[in-house]
């Protein structure tokens, strides 16, 4: 998909707000993502003109940082926490019963595309374990009937 | 026995995050105080009042500030570390998310001292709610004459840019943060130089922990004396110490520094579930090596934990009791750092995939017994090795896994499986 | 100057200079993969770990700098047995294919591994290293991920050498390797020297994959022909196959630094495999026939004493800017003995910009050298000569390394072979087949620069040894030496060389900005002639 002259704009806007072009990489990469979702080869070659730096400098980046996605990606993304903290709290338990409920492996997506479950490293919420992110929501102190509402808000949508 | 809150005074509070509520509450008093302050007299107080860096290094703050050659041709830059990915460790997100303007009233003050303009705040891509709430202070602040130009009639001008990360452990460490706020990948950056002489976009800099720039508001308003007198003589102010893992009250606990390590467990965590034993702790983040139970009286300040070849890192603690098997917890670190590496030092990224590769034949039963000696010694040969930490933060917790819990690698191996039979680890509470 | 110690030597070292370099100094290796003195300090390898005094960790000696009253220990227990670590951490999942590896042989990683290494691995589990699909980075280039160290030679070499940023890295951790954008390739002109850059057999080269060992290579320090900027370059013949192997750069920091353009890597090629003359050639009526050098010399000189009697003016020799000075000296001097003033030569072309720094604009290697020499500074001398011929005012042509229809346009050509046809003499030396050589009348097989010794002049006028890396084909001999054989037909005693170096000799005599220079002076490097 290329990007829209609104998103180009927006893009543009930010990096005349960047002390150097290279510097607005990543937050045009979030602006881009937030609107295709993913980092299509397509996007990042056109990020790279619009920066004016080398497409491979662009791929670098994408595939350095994880949440950027190189690959599409459901409609959502859960990101389980399965550090330390949170293994002590039963995440592989989670982890478990997540792939069962969604039927996919960690790494994969539902096959209606609507959601993608990724293992996530430390949150950052370790008092409230085990915990997952969906999309930009922390949840926390997943116990099964919360995860089964959680999916089923998900499904529903 | 209640807390001693100085940071957290109002995180339960309702709204406690607006800007409305910091000022309510006594906030952004500091600033007008400090303005009128020279500002090497503001490095003084800092330096006075014993503050040491919250991130986990400890390094006075007050001396790293007064490292920036302040008449730099080039613009000084302060970063506020806010990428909080230290496993164990989850203080940053409360201050950000409940309380931010202290932390930012700690960022104006602070770039006042060391002359800087501009501020960078970088937040992990892991904390989209932490993103929003800092926006909106952001925007309060520049609303209220905090920030922008000449700032309180005060004729300093600082702008303050939040800078999304995207999931990468190693923006954490200072100048990986610096290459990511520069656009490219988290790499650190071999050092000599040292930020403070060349750091974001070549120009002098400063990196800040979000718990440690939120001391500073307090810092100059009760003073140096008030909070060194809180602490230990060489450990001053109170920690935000987090508790989990097995524990039955988790969260986190303001406290002096040098409280002891049972009472935190004990007393305000209320002790591991019923029926289990306190077997390791991991006291500062995950890449602090792990205590026994009997080091349980340990004080929990810098210089305590270091004399027992621990760190108090973060204070993120991390309780494992006697269900939990060693070599599944150093292996679930090791896959950690293996994929947080960023991959440019060999001892980093082979070392950590070997660590994992030999743990991970242990726990399955296929370990050999002269992997317990090519852990330890390929722990050893990872520390001091490298560009940054993180090959230590792997090598460090594991060996003191290793070197602690000899038996149950010798176990795993002699009977050829995990001794703890379980399918899992750890305990999932799945009914509440 | 700081004065520090190195292993127990104390040695004084200009301020600037890293520990690798300062060591070398007086002998003493560091090991290194990343470090490379014309890219920037990554310091990740981490081969290169030194102890100093003072500090309590290891240090990178690319990365810690000398300073007066450093002690520096690289052959401490604790030094040794961190970089031994090194070798064990990099090898884990490293495949250890030497044997069918390109690099086998002059492999740093495996003369480190060798000479630094622990001799063992505690890895005990070959079949769990990751493994991961080779690709092409180029149609030259290809990259096994399995065997790179990540040294990121390569990655800064094109971010800060040739600035096309072509490379990347994807992933991080030990899942990172490097990568070209899709659809795109390493293709900009230096880029066969990550091939040489690379310390271990992850970049190769895909045109002589598994079909070269370096060990059997004999090698020989020349300079490339292929333009103006006389880039330095190391040339491996295999003497079993007796053919060029392999091109590669020589440092020389006054004139291509590290690097070579790949026209000078891989134009060899087009040389050793193109119709290349092998045998003098006479042609006796409609048709050729082989013959002896003594038959095809005294058949040119014989008819050039005629035909100059007859008119003196209508004789003329003409050289090229692919001739060493001490060619071009010979042929005018031969000129000058038999009495000729029609001698011409491609003077090449003015002086532009150097893309990359080395890549001249100017084709030749020794266009300077023609000037120097003494024929005309620009390209009217060859336009007087072609247009004479063109004129009928020829009768006989003497050409060495030139071919003419490079000076006429498209619709000249036929006038041009028309004229030729019609010479009495049309004497043609070159090493290649040429369409000046299908008209000649006799045919002298000469050498390509990489067959022969003498000298080129680059265009900053830095006199340079060329060097025979291989004999020429056949019967072929090189032009020094043709002409040398021609001249004694005229004069005996004015061509008595043993070698080129004889003949440089002479040169430094009669031309004063060659004065004093001799093979000796001008060594590997080569030296500027005077202003």
């Amino acid at each position: 998909m290329p990007l829209s002259d609104k998103l180009k704009e927006k893009i543009n806007k930010t990096v005349s707000k960047s002390e150097t072009k290279q510097s607005a990489l990543i937050p045009v990469f979030h602006e881009v993502q937030s609107e295709h979702g993913w980092l299509s080869q397509e996007s990042m070659e056109e990020v790279a003109e619009l920066l004016g730096i080398p497409p491979a400098s662009v791929q670098n980046v994408a595939t350095f940082y994880t949440m950027f996605f190189t690959k599409p990606v459901g409609k959502h993304v859960l990101w389980l926490c399965r550090t330390l903290s949170c293994a002590l709290r039963g995440a592989e338990q989670v982890e478990h019963y997540l792939s069962e409920k969604l039927q996919i492996h960690t790494g994969e997506t539902t096959p209606d595309g609507k959601i993608t479950l990724l293992e996530a490293e430390c949150l950052a919420s370790c008092g409230t374990a085990p915990v997952m992110l969906i999309d930009d929501e922390l949840h926390e102190n997943l116990t099964k009937k919360r995860i089964d509402e959680l999916i089923e808000k998900l499904r529903r949508e | 026995m209640p807390e001693m809150r100085i940071i957290r005074t109002y995180v339960d509070r309702a709204n406690s995050e607006s800007i409305r509520s910091y000022i309510a509450s006594g906030g952004y008093t500091a600033l007008p105080t400090a303005l009128k302050m020279d500002p090497l007299r503001i490095i003084d107080e800092v330096k006075k009042s014993g503050l040491r860096g919250r991130g986990g290094a400890g390094f006075p703050t007050g001396i790293k500030w007064s490292f920036i050659q302040r008449d730099s041709k080039k613009p000084i830059y302060l970063c506020c570390n806010a990428d909080e990915s230290e496993p164990g460790s989850f203080k940053d997100r409360e201050i950000i998310e409940r309380d931010p303007h202290q932390m930012l009233e700690g960022i104006i003050i602070a770039c006042y001292a060391i002359n800087s303009h501009k501020c960078y705040i970088y937040i992990r891509g892991e904390m989209p709610k932490g993103a929003r709430v800092l926006e909106t202070s952001i925007y309060e602040a520049y609303e209220k004459g905090f920030l922008g130009e000449n700032i309180l009639g005060s004729g300093f001008n600082i702008d303050v840019v939040l800078f999304k990360g995207a999931g990468a452990y190693i923006c954490g460490e200072e100048t990986g943060l610096l290459e990511s706020i520069e656009g490219k990948n988290g790499e650190p950056r071999p050092k000599p130089p040292f930020p403070a002489q060349i750091g974001l976009f070549g120009c002098p800099t400063i990196v800040n922990n979000v718990e440690t720039l939120a001391c500073v508001p307090h810092i100059i308003n009760r003073g140096a004396e008030w909070f060194s007198s809180i602490g230990t003589p060489k450990n001053t102010g109170t920690k935000i110490y987090g508790l989990s893992g097995s524990i039955n009250r988790p969260g986190l606990y303001e406290l002096p520094l040098g409280i002891p390590l049972r009472e935190l467990i004990h007393e305000y965590g209320e002790g591991v579930p019923k029926g289990r034993h306190v077997k390791a702790i991991s006291p500062g983040g995950s890449s602090a090596p792990v205590l026994t139970a009997e080091e349980i009286d340990i004080p929990m300040d810098f210089d305590s934990l270091a004399k027992a070849g621990s760190m108090l890192g973060t204070a993120g603690v991390t309780v494992i009791d006697d269900s939990t098997c060693m070599v599944r917890v150093a292996e679930n670190l090791a896959h950690f750092y293996r994929d947080e590496s960023c991959g440019q030092c060999v001892q980093c990224r082979e070392g950590t995939w070997w660590l994992e590769k030999m743990l991970a034949k242990i726990e399955e039963g296929r370990g050999r017994m002269e992997y317990i000696d090519t852990l330890l010694d390929a722990c050893f040969q990872m520390k001091g090795t490298t560009i940054c930490a993180l090959a230590d933060g792997c090598a460090m917790p594991i060996e003191s896994i290793v070197k602690k819990f000899r038996h149950e690698f010798e176990e795993h191996i002699r009977l050829g499986k995990c001794p703890f039979g379980d399918r899992h680890m750890g305990t999932w509470d799945e009914s509440n | 100057m700081p004065k520090l110690t190195i292993d127990g030597k104390e040695i004084e070292v200009e301020d600037g200079l890293n520990l690798i370099q300062a060591a070398a100094r007086i002998g003493i290796e560091v090991p290194h993969f990343c470090y490379h003195p014309s890219l920037s300090v990554v310091a990740q390898c981490r081969q290169c770990l030194v102890e100093v005094e003072g500090v309590p960790k290891v240090m990178p000696a690319c990365n810690t700098f000398v300073r007066e009253g450093l002690i520096v220990k690289t052959n401490s227990e604790r030094a040794i047995n961190a970089r031994k670590a090194t070798v064990e951490f990099t090898l884990i999942n490293h495949p250890l294919d030497c044997p069918i590896c390109d690099k086998g042989g002059e492999c740093p990683l495996q003369l480190t591994t060798f000479k630094h290494g622990p001799g063992y691995s505690r890895f005990d589990g070959p079949e769990e290293k990751k493994v991961r699909r080779k690709y092409y980075l180029s149609d030259r280039i290809m990259y096994d991920p399995n065997r790179c160290i990540m040294c990121t030679r390569c990655v800064r070499f094109t971010e800060e050498i040739t600035k096309t940023g072509e490379l990347g890295f994807e992933g991080r951790a030990f899942r990172k390797k490097i990568v070209v954008f899709p659809g795109k390739t390493l293709d900009n002109e230096l880029a066969g020297n990550v091939i040489d850059l690379c310390p271990v057999g992850a970049l190769l080269d895909k045109d002589t994959l598994h079909e070269e060992r370096v060990w059997y290579w004999k090698f020989t320090d020349t300079v490339c022909p292929l333009c103006s900027n006389g880039c330095n370059i190391t040339v491996g013949v295999d003497p079993r196959k007796g053919r060029v192997a392999r091109v590669r750069p020589r440092v020389n920091l006054e004139v291509n630094e590290y690097w070579i353009c790949d026209r000078g890597r891989y134009e060899f090629k087009g040389i050793q495999g193109g119709k290349r003359l092998k045998e003098p050639i006479v042609r006796i009526g409609e048709g050729f026939e082989t013959a002896t050098w003594d038959k095809a010399l005294h058949n040119i000189s014989e008819r050039i004493k005629r035909i100059k009697e007859e008119a003196p003016e209508s004789v003329a020799f003409v050289g090229s800017p692919l001739l060493t000075n001490e060619e071009l000296y010979l042929l005018l001097k031969l000129a000058k003995i038999v009495g000729i003033n029609n001698v011409a030569s491609n003077a090449g072309k003015v002086e532009g910009g150097k893309k990359f720094g080395l890549i001249s604009t100017d084709p030749f290697p020794n266009s300077m050298g023609v000037r120097d020499m003494g024929f005309a500074s620009d390209n009217d001398g060859i336009g007087e000569v072609i247009k004479s011929i063109l004129k009928g005012k020829i009768r006989a042509l003497y050409v060495v390394g030139e071919d003419l229809f490079q000076f006429v346009s498209q619709e000249e050509r036929g006038r041009l072979t028309e004229a030729l046809s019609k010479l009495s003499l049309l004497a043609v030396q070159d090493f290649k087949l040429t369409e000046t050589v299908k008209l000649a009348h006799v045919i002298l097989p000469g050498a390509s620069p990489y067959e022969k010794d003498g000298t080129f002049t680059n265009d900053e006028g830095r006199v340079q040894r060329i060097k025979k890396a291989i004999p020429p084909p056949g019967d072929a001999k090189p032009d020094w030496e043709i002409l040398l054989l021609l001249g004694k037909r005229f004069q005996k005693e004015g061509f008595i060389y043993i070698n080129p170096s004889q003949v440089m000799l002479e040169i430094s005599e009669r031309i004063p900005e060659y004065k004093g220079m001799n093979y000796e002076k001008i060594g590997i490097l080569g030296i500027k002639k005077r202003e």
